[in-house]
């Protein structure tokens, strides 16, 4: 029936013995200007409608590593149910330190994030490698796809513990619709390769 | 500049203390020709010695430059020739092969290339294209003979099999390429002398038949 969407579970609540979840982030991840994405050129897989299997960006486009070093990357990152008249949808949040601060940190980064949208690929500690079906889909996960994450907080203390002077950055976005994006083409190193891509110098455009 | 030539330039820049701008223009243009990359120029001051050992990574494991490939994909985008194939192409290691392979079985994945040559969709083309096989006339005579004396295809292709053109041993698929055209030969000649034939006999019919009017 049209209109009636994803009201339903479609598999047991059964904790996997042979591949358990483990908490956690890699210390490298992936951003992008939301506005240097080609979604013409993105492609859905075909059934399963959460993983992206192309993440293309326009032609001259790039994408930058983001790097957060220390044992708990990224901490605070984090997806949350918003309750909604009609619908309830999640709210995704991204949490990263930069540890760098001078003219052009400000001008290249901070001030770029202040204003803009932003799409975040993180890799998961937690990547499924031991499934049957699919190993490697949970590695990396998209966040920003459909709203862009956008600055909920950007802070620079001088004598923070945690930055030593460098920024704190929150990067939210709201009203996102699934509960989680996820990038996967064949199997993890493929994918990883294609996430390596992303970073590259743009060849042509 | 050849390979040899890089390889020594590289070795000179490597073992300089300090680098010279000249030195420096040097490492960039290098950059380009060897890895078919742009260098960027960034604060770090290791980085033109950081490209140096790179670009001696890459001719000491691959023995030759980069090939330039007149394709370049976008951002995020690796071709799988089919479905869930482990081999995938990247810019990193994209041929003008790989692309116009990928284009004739997906032509409509062209907006996956962030670079493409202007003549793209014939370049497809030519390569879809079966090739035609170059055929060795001297070989192509002495199967000729072999045939019209009377031996089998089999046998001539068993009895030819270690033959050699220009120093290489010949393939399978080649001499047999040979094989049939070697026979398409003689099943022409053959016509030939029937058409010939006929018309000897028609003449000599013709004739006959003027002499008893």
């Amino acid at each position: 029936m049209s209109g009636v969407c994803d009201n339903l579970i479609k598999q047991g609540i059964v904790p996997s013995c042979d591949d358990p979840i483990v908490p956690g982030i890699e210390q490298k991840g992936v951003m992008m200007n939301r506005a240097d994405i080609d979604f013409g050129t993105t492609a859905f897989n075909s059934t399963r409608k959460n993983i992206i299997e192309t993440l293309a960006l326009k032609s001259g486009k790039k994408a930058y590593e983001v790097v957060v070093m220390g044992s708990n990357p990224f901490t605070g990152t984090n997806t949350v149910l918003a309750t909604g008249t009609y619908r309830n949808t999640f709210t995704n949040t991204v949490n990263l330190v930069v540890l760098d601060n001078g003219p052009d940190v400000c001008a290249n980064v901070i001030d770029g994030l202040a204003n803009g949208e932003f799409v975040v690929i993180l890799e998961n500690k937690f990547k499924g490698l031991n499934k049957e079906e699919n190993p490697g889909d949970a590695a990396f996960q998209v966040y920003g796809w459909y709203q862009g994450l956008k600055p909920a907080e950007l802070s620079n203390d001088k004598y923070s513990e945690e930055t030593d002077g460098g920024w704190l950055v929150s990067l939210q976005e709201a009203k996102v619709p699934k509960s989680a994006l996820f990038l996967f083409k064949t199997d993890y190193e493929t994918t990883a390769a294609a996430v390596a891509t992303l970073t590259k110098d743009a060849v042509g455009g | 500049m050849i390979v040899l030539e890089v390889v020594d330039k590289l070795k000179e820049l490597g073992g300089k203390a300090s680098l010279s701008l000249s030195d420096k223009r040097d490492i960039e243009s290098l950059y380009k020709e060897v890895l078919d990359k742009t260098f960027v120029k960034t604060s770090c001051s290791d980085c033109y010695r950081d490209a140096v050992i790179e670009m001696s990574v890459y001719l000491n494991k691959n023995g030759r430059m980069k090939e330039k490939s007149n394709y370049g994909l976008k951002n995020g985008v690796l071709l799988q020739m089919s479905f869930g194939d482990s081999k995938f192409y990247t810019n990193a290691n994209l041929t003008d092969e790989a692309a116009e392979t990928y284009l004739g079985k997906y032509p409509g994945n062209a907006n996956y290339f962030s670079k493409l040559p202007k003549d793209w969709k014939e370049r497809v083309e030519k390569r879809l294209k079966p090739k035609e096989t170059e055929y060795n006339q001297v070989l192509l005579d002495t199967l000729v003979e072999s045939l019209k004396d009377g031996v089998s295809k089999e046998a001539v292709v068993e009895s030819f099999k270690d033959y050699q053109i220009n120093g290489k041993k010949v393939t399978k698929k080649l001499l047999t390429a040979h094989v049939s055209k070697a026979l398409d030969l003689l099943e022409d000649e053959a016509a030939k002398e029937n058409d010939e034939h006929y018309a000897q006999s028609d003449n000599e019919v013709h004739a006959d038949e003027s002499e008893i009017e």
